[in-house]
């Protein structure tokens, strides 16, 4: 009971008012003291007692009860308290069944009040309680019956106010006679043993006939001629009056209950079995709103079909198209299992299950035979339904669920599963492609920690030296490439330059190209010349790359001293060199790295020598940029490049960089580059 | 825009691969399963048609240096025929008139391995 200020003064009220009554009951005894006016006042008095003790403990019985079950248990608790007081009272006062009753003495007039206080109480805990039991899920319709039935019963308890008298007790059997209409009519508002579960059917069967046993026997007990009926009577007329209709009710409404749980009890499995699969299906969905990894939701799938459907095995095969097409070609593999292991399943000969259920969308074997016609006789059971999982029109699996009976699989089992399997196919679907897109986001950010370390793996600036002038870009078409460019100075004011092409492109590309950019930084320090450079650089790359993959690459070697260029081309775009004179395009012989044997590579390959004269301008490109295309799907081509260098010439190497940039850029439209563009430019000062 | 096709055709001795389009990264696996499957089959004597062929990669031109071994291993050998002018210059640039035997007519391919 929560003691609050409230509670406590209500209850110090109906205390005070209880000694009040006390007090005047002593006077009553004592000199036989029958003013009907009084009495009446003094019964108005008794009702506000109760009605404090009501109040104050309200909450208290209220808030505690859980399911019907215990509420029940609870009410019979109550009564055989209730029943045991009355007992109590029914030997410890004597009645004069012709007058009324006084206590003979005070003592007995205190057991007389305390009699009075406890039965009242209990009966308004056992009214409160009844309350919550009927109203249990239930509508208007029972709400607005069982108001009437309180109206009524406090209506006989203000008719008991009066003396008894024609009129009163008329009246107070026409009251009488509705009250028990109205408790009979309870009869259709039992909601609350519908959700029983069998056992608590049993235990409401129980309750149900001590309640209405305990019950019955308190409203004999507290009829007025009885000595309990008549110590009530004494202590608060309106009470006796409501707490023998109370028990009435009780017992003709638990004698009801009790029938109305009987009839019930053989449609319970039906009810609990529907009741089952409604939770089911609310906890699978949850689940699947609230589950992100597939197989998770393909297990609590599988699991909840197996336990709403009592089948003797489930399992579900996920169904992964070759290439994103709906297709045939597809692979089965099992996503879960229920009741069996994957070996076992995989053993079973699905094949043909597997080809129909793509255009019948749902397979029923319902005995020996049908089983039989698909070669499964034994492995699984005697029934077997078999539904295609269908997504947004595409098919992402199968779900199978065995039986151990014949014939397992009526409309209302099939129908069932079939919601499963719809719901599973959609979750299905959900969790692939959240799968798929975490997959990606992780994808994504390898490449951009790939693109960040390949944009390492090029010079961070450009050489600076008296002599010349020199500058470079290198952008892939997507985050990383296989095109290269580096330099080195590798002594003697001797600068080496590189600018190559892996065959082609994206992650597979970015590691040769960085496998490129090892054998440049160590082969051009050793080498004794630029065919010995290549010729060694061949043979690494010959012996590492795939058959199918090779690099192209020019290599020069300037002498910063002289200004001699020595340039050798293993199956790369042409240098062009421009001077005063116009432009030459250098293209000695040379076949790319890495396509054949040192011998056949080392005799097709020359080395061209020139001297740069001041202003000439020497620039090594990759084919990205002669491959960039326009909207109408133009090259950007090698006369316009070469044109574009001519016209730029006598710009500084940044400028012409800038120029080469802002041309292709203008070209292209913004189509997107389709290979990786590489440009050096060196320019002799 | 980039379409690739690859038609196969027996003629004599040899099987001629037509080739239509582009041949990029994108569509070089088309190629290679053509003469993965060729190869499989034993059909060592091939003759690649690039009449129809607008553009060739770095990736396209891996394809041929992925099976010409094996071919020319099993005494057959991919001769190239009839390259557009732009085509020709990325084989030419690359060397591989050093490695493949390159006709201007398919018939004049054919004939080498009929004789």
């Amino acid at each position: 009971m929560t003691i609050n200020l409230k509670n406590s003064l209500y209850l110090a009220s109906a205390a005070a008012l209880a000694v009040l009554l006390l007090l005047y009951d002593v006077v009553r005894i004592t000199i036989h003291l029958d003013q009907p006016n009084l009495t009446f006042l003094r019964y108005l008095f008794s009702i506000l007692v109760y009605l404090f003790l009501y109040v104050a403990t309200d909450s208290f019985w209220r808030r505690k009860q859980k399911g019907a079950v215990i509420t029940l248990r609870t009410i019979a608790g109550l009564m055989l308290i209730l029943i045991a007081i009355i007992a109590g009272g029914a030997l410890t006062f004597e009645a004069d069944r012709h007058t009324t009753y006084y206590p003979p003495d005070v003592l007995i007039l205190l057991g007389v009040t305390f009699f009075g206080l406890a039965v009242g109480v209990g009966a308004i805990t056992i009214l409160l309680l009844i309350g919550d039991l009927i109203l249990f899920k239930s509508d208007r319709k029972v709400r607005r019956r069982f108001n009437v039935l309180l109206v009524l019963l406090v209506s006989g308890a203000i008719i008991k106010l009066f003396p008894d008298g024609k009129i009163w007790s008329t009246l107070w059997d026409i009251v009488l006679w509705i009250f028990i209409a109205v408790t009979v009519w309870h009869i259709v508002s039992m909601n609350w043993i519908v959700f029983l579960s069998r056992r608590e059917k049993y235990k409401a069967l129980g309750y149900s006939v001590l309640l209405a046993l305990l019950a019955g026997y308190g409203f004999v007990a507290l009829r007025t001629t009885e000595p309990a009926g008549e110590a009530l009577y004494f202590y608060s007329a309106p009470m006796s009056g409501l707490a023998a209709n109370l028990l009435l009710f009780v017992s003709i409404y638990f004698s009801m209950a009790f029938f109305v749980t009987i009839f019930h009890i053989p449609t319970t499995s039906a009810f609990e079995r529907k009741k089952r699969e409604l939770d089911s299906f609310q906890s699978l969905s949850r689940i699947i709103t609230n589950a992100l990894d597939p197989m998770e939701v393909l297990k609590n799938t599988v699991n909840v079909i197996g336990e709403v459907t009592q089948a003797s095995k489930v399992w579900i095969e996920l169904y992964e198209d070759a290439n994103g097409k709906n297709h045939s070609g597809g692979r089965y593999s099992i996503g879960a299992v229920y009741n069996c292991t994957v070996e076992e399943i995989s053993r079973l000969p699905l094949g043909a299950m597997r080809d129909k259920i793509r255009e019948a969308k749902r397979i029923i074997l319902q005995n020996n035979e049908e089983m039989n016609s698909y070669g499964l006789i034994g492995a699984t059971g005697k029934s077997l339904l078999a539904i295609a999982l269908m997504a947004h029109e595409n098919f992402v699996g199968i779900l199978y669920t065995c039986h151990n009976m014949a014939n397992a699989y009526d409309d209302e089992e099939i129908s069932t599963v079939t919601a499963f399997a719809d719901t599973a196919a959609i979750a299905i679907q959900n969790s692939l492609l959240f799968t798929k897109s975490l997959e990606n986001e992780r994808l994504q950010h390898e490449l951009s920690v790939a693109h960040d370390m390949q944009v390492k793996l090029l010079p961070v600036s450009a050489p600076m030296s008296e002599k010349f002038e020199l500058d470079f870009f290198s952008f892939p078409a997507f985050e990383v490439g296989g095109d290269y460019v580096d330099y080195a100075l590798i002594g003697d004011g001797k600068y080496a330059f590189a600018v190559g092409d892996v065959s082609g492109k994206g992650t597979s590309a970015a590691f040769y190209m960085a496998y490129m950019k090892g054998i440049f930084q160590s082969l051009s320090f050793s080498a004794s010349s630029p065919i010995e450079f290549l010729l060694a650089a061949n043979e690494a790359v010959k012996n590492t790359l795939q058959r199918s993959f090779f690099i192209t690459l020019t290599y020069a070697l300037l002498d910063s001293a002289s200004g001699r260029v020595s340039i050798v081309r293993a199956g790369h775009t042409p240098a062009v060199l421009i001077t005063d004179s116009g432009m030459r395009l250098i293209r000695p012989a040379g076949i790319g790295l890495g396509m054949e044997n040192s011998r056949t590579f080392r005799s097709h390959l020359e080395q061209a020598d020139f001297v740069l004269r001041s202003g000439d301008l020497l620039v090594l490109y990759t084919d990205g940029i002669t491959d960039q295309r326009n909207l109408l799907g133009e090259d950007f081509g090698e006369e316009r490049f070469y044109t574009l260098l001519q016209k730029v010439r006598s710009q500084a190497v940044t400028e012409v960089k800038g120029s080469i940039i802002r041309a292709l850029a203008e070209f292209s439209h913004g189509v997107d580059a389709v290979d990786d563009t590489t440009v050096l430019i060196l320019k002799w000062k | 825009m980039n379409d690739f096709k690859v038609l196969t055709r027996e003629s004599g001795k040899a099987v001629v691969v037509n080739l239509q389009g582009f041949l990029d990264a994108h569509t070089a696996p088309d190629l290679e399963r053509v003469f993965s499957d060729l190869v499989k089959g034993g059909k060592f004597n091939i003759v690649v048609n690039f009449k129809d062929l607008n553009y060739i990669s770095s990736a396209g031109l891996g394809v041929f240096m992925a099976f010409i071994d094996e071919v020319r291993s099993n005494n057959g050998d991919i001769k190239l025929a009839e390259l557009q002018p732009k085509v020709y210059n990325v084989f030419d640039l690359l060397g591989f008139p050093i490695l493949y035997e390159i006709y201007s007519t398919q018939d004049e391919a054919l004939q080498k391995f009929n004789s």
